[in-house]
């Protein structure tokens, strides 16, 4: 043992002095944070207000409707209360898996890539404190959005069932204590995946949310069967109202929120308050065993995760990955010979750096994957049973998916390239290229990667529905106004509202600067949605039935939707990317 | 003198790449320990290890007694790091990071914000001990985590490259502190590249090459060592060429 005298009053670290201490920490960054921010931009924070405010204001209406439909279809169909029960299930279900695997991955950035933690390490700061204090964040950035949209379901859930007033207290804590229990899993499951598989970790989670996605599609594709063999009848809602079931089993955190949030809009207080209580205390159970198991294993997984790396034989994995980077890289290279060589260079830049992202690569690969499955069995659907309207719509509708996940897509990823260039922007600043091809260079690879995908998607969809070729060409336009819009919109947005001071993409995407551009990309996605829809309804006018007058009016119509369609993608392309350029080019190094 | 850093055949493996090969080496109480070496030599990755960020692949590292893997809580209490890139929290003042920094070491308020206005005069951070340290110039971080680093009286201080950014003020300020540091029974372990201020400062010196130890001792020590009675720049690239009979060819014919 040492003999060394600790100097001045110096006591050994414990456990509770330290929580306190970085709960502290906690408290005064936020206070110093929101304090800088109401006195230095008080718009900013006025316009986070207003916008949360309308988000929360259009969630509350859309969930109000929602329920006042189910009450006035109970007159006919006596099953809104089962209905309810299995929706709520299947959104605190879905919501679990969320959950899990946005606190995992937070949790891997903060606590094994993070110079915050590094430096913590190298203090007597407690490896199960680092964690406690690392995880309450996780907590904070992955369920604000939780509560946005849990806030105004179970509030007008509540007006609409005429819930006694405890309800309205009781919904804050079940919401709060509901996000312990997946966040603890996903922590836990981070601790542990870097700790066995250091190297392949990224890998392993991959793996991971591709057996859910694929999971989950297996049961979509399940679903699409019995619906070719019932159609949409009572018969075909009380199937999948059965498939919705496993949501409802006692053993799950989705039942125990059902079963507490109805009982207490009902006022069987007692029932809501065991449930509360379950939900609570596992959650707080599994919390403590992420704790305890960081507490074991946390500086272990970080000398794993920092000591990989070197390896100069190459396994199988390494050699196929490579195989895969390099032809990736090749093709993209020879797709890209249009351009000029110093603008092919940024292009494939952006394009390594997007492959060399895990979990970019995951996401667009799991959204793209999952809609190619969901439009090659749309085939399946029973043409006999569905008019030529009703697949008209189902493709509209599929364009919107498109649309929406290109939307969320260019805000997480595309949105924060610019702020990325972080500490090096200075080289940007210097190189021999004008700064207005630098932007278009993104802009660029951005269009490359959405038009691609979203084209080739709206074709496949397009096809399988053995849709008129009229209405092939307006979705197809619309995919392609959509792609070329939302990528100008954050390639511009993102150089006008650059943070060069945050180098973690997800906090980038959820600052300021990207709720703002989701905003603006989502609002440009429902306009192109909108006026896709016009045309596409207004094709299956019937000649027959209208005065003639009338039918060149409609005529007219479809064309101006369509000329309205192609100017707003021309504005969404022009406009930001313009903001940008001057943005740039008033920018200092 | 009691040996406050003692490294008993520590090897560290990045996969199967060695980066640090069997280091042997004792540093005592009261020592200002250069550790020098070309890039990628493991300097950082040993530094690393003996602040417990990373573990030794094989061997064992004591800090004051304390095994650094075993009772790595222990031994940190009685270290402090002071890294080449400092890290300060943007939204927390000079003065809060300070006050941090006391209560994670458990020490005393009334002792522990005496020696804090203490160490804000030696550092000369008044005039901006009290802006967050977003607005701070990288002299006016290294300057703050000095004091942070010294603020709980550390029995071992390890800094890595300790100039980088300073002032020639700074810099002068930065040597009197390590000086004072060893003279009131401190260890000192500096890694830098900067030699002028090892032939300076250091009482001892070690140079790795490769992840091995390849020469430790005084100036005059290693002077013997590589037959050669110059400066320690010369010493240096001798004994660092005498592993690569190539390079050391080629820089004669130059």
């Amino acid at each position: 043992m040492s003999d060394i005298a600790l100097p001045l009053e110096r006591r050994s670290s414990d456990g509770p002095r330290q929580m306190a201490l970085f709960r502290r920490l906690q408290r005064t960054l936020l206070k110093n944070g929101v304090w800088q921010a109401v006195r230095k931009s008080r718009l900013r924070i006025g316009l986070i207000l207003v916008l949360s405010l309308m988000i929360w204001g259009g969630l509350y209406g859309l969930f109000r409707e929602g329920f006042v439909f189910l009450r006035n279809l109970e007159t006919t169909v006596p099953i809104s209360f089962y209905i309810i029960e299995l929706l709520f299930g299947m959104f605190f279900l879905v919501l679990t898996g969320l959950l899990i695997f946005s606190v995992g991955i937070f949790l891997h950035e903060s606590l094994f890539r993070a110079s915050e933690t590094r430096y913590l390490l190298t203090t007597p700061a407690r490896a199960d404190q680092i964690f406690g204090y690392k995880f309450r964040e996780a907590v904070f950035f992955s369920g604000w959005a939780f509560l946005l949209l849990g806030s105004p379901l179970l509030i007008a859930y509540g007006i609409e069932m005429r819930a006694d007033w405890p309800y309205f207290i009781l919904f804050l804590p079940f919401l709060v204590g509901f996000l312990i229990l997946p966040a603890s899993i996903g922590a836990l499951g981070c601790l542990l995946i870097v700790d066995l598989f250091p190297r392949h970790r990224r890998l392993v989670l991959g793996l991971m949310v591709l057996a859910v996605v694929l999971l989950g599609v297996v049961w979509l594709v399940y679903l699409f069967y019995d619906a070719r063999s019932e159609g949409l009848s009572e018969a075909w809602l009380q199937k999948l109202l059965n498939h919705l079931r496993p949501s409802q089993w006692w053993g799950l955190p989705s039942r125990w929120m059902t079963a507490g949030l109805m009982s207490a809009a009902h006022s069987r207080f007692d029932d809501a308050l065991f449930y509360l209580a379950l939900v609570w205390s596992n959650g707080l159970f599994a919390y403590l065993l992420a704790a305890w198991t960081a507490g074991r294993i946390y500086r272990r997984a970080y000398n794993g995760v920092n000591s990989t790396g070197g390896s100069r034989t190459a396994n199988l994995i390494d050699k196929v990955l490579r195989a895969f980077a390099n032809g990736f890289d090749r093709l993209a290279y020879l797709l890209l010979a249009w351009t000029d060589a110093r603008t092919r260079l940024f292009i494939l830049k952006d394009l390594r750096t997007f492959r060399r992202d895990s979990a970019q690569m995951a996401q667009v690969l799991i959204l793209g994957g999952i809609l190619f499955l969901y439009f090659i069995n749309i085939r399946w659907l029973p043409h006999g049973q569905y008019a030529d309207y009703e697949r008209t719509l189902i493709g509209l509708m599929n364009v919107a998916v498109i649309g929406l996940m290109m939307a969320t897509y260019t805000s997480r990823f595309v949105f924060p390239l610019m702020s990325l260039e972080g500490r090096n922007f200075w080289i940007l600043g210097l190189l021999p290229i004008s700064r207005e091809r630098l932007l278009l260079s993104k802009f660029a690879y951005a269009a490359a990667v959405t038009v691609t995908i979203g084209l080739g998607l709206a074709t496949i969809s397009e096809v399988m529905l053995r849709l008129a070729w009229p209405i092939v060409a307006v979705h197809l336009l619309a995919v392609l106004v959509l792609s070329l819009g939302l990528s100008a919109i954050s390639v511009g947005l993102g150089t006008y509202l650059v943070n060069l001071k945050e180098t973690n993409p997800s906090k980038i995407a959820t600052g300021f600067g990207g709720t703002i551009n989701l905003l603006v990309s989502l609002v440009f996605a429902l306009t192109v949605i909108v006026l896709a829809g016009v045309s596409t309804l207004l094709y299956f006018a019937d000649p027959n039935l209208l005065e003639p007058e009338t039918v060149l009016r409609v005529r007219w119509w479809m064309g101006l939707s369509v000329a309205v369609l192609c100017l707003t993608g021309m504005a969404a392309v022009i406009l930001p990317l313009r903001l940008g350029i001057r943005a740039f080019r008033r920018m200092e190094f | 003198m009691s040996a406050m850093i003692e490294l008993h055949d520590v090897s560290k493996f990045y996969g199967d790449k060695l980066a640090v090969d069997g280091l042997t080496l004792t540093i005592s109480r009261g020592e200002l320990f250069a550790f020098l070496g070309p890039n990628g030599a493991g300097k950082t990755t040993t530094i690393k290890m003996l602040c417990g960020l990373l573990f030794p692949s094989r061997g064992t590292i004591r800090i004051g007694g304390y095994d650094v893997q075993k009772q790595g809580d222990l031994a940190r209490q009685i270290i402090s790091y002071v890294p080449d890139q400092p890290f300060l929290y943007e939204k927390l003042t000079g003065r809060e990071f300070l006050e941090f920094i006391r209560e994670m070491y458990g020490m005393d308020p009334v002792s522990g914000r005496r020696r804090i206005e203490e160490l804000i005069e030696v550092f000369e951070l008044t005039s901006f001990v009290d802006d967050l340290t977003e607005s701070y110039s990288h002299g006016m971080k290294q300057r703050t985590v000095f004091a942070a680093a010294l603020l709980h009286q550390p029995e071992v201080l390890i800094v890595d490259e300790p100039m980088v950014g300073l002032d020639p003020k700074s810099q002068r300020l930065v040597k009197d502190l390590m000086r004072r540091e060893v003279a009131r029974g401190g260890t000192v372990f500096m890694s830098t590249h900067l030699l002028g201020d090892v032939e300076e400062l250091a009482t001892r010196i070690g140079i790795v090459h490769r992840g091995r130890l390849i020469g430790c001792g005084t100036l005059d020590t290693l002077r013997k060592q590589a037959a050669h009675d110059g400066s320690l720049e010369d010493v240096f690239l001798r004994l660092t060429a005498e592993e690569e009979p190539a390079a050391l060819a080629a820089k004669e014919a130059s």
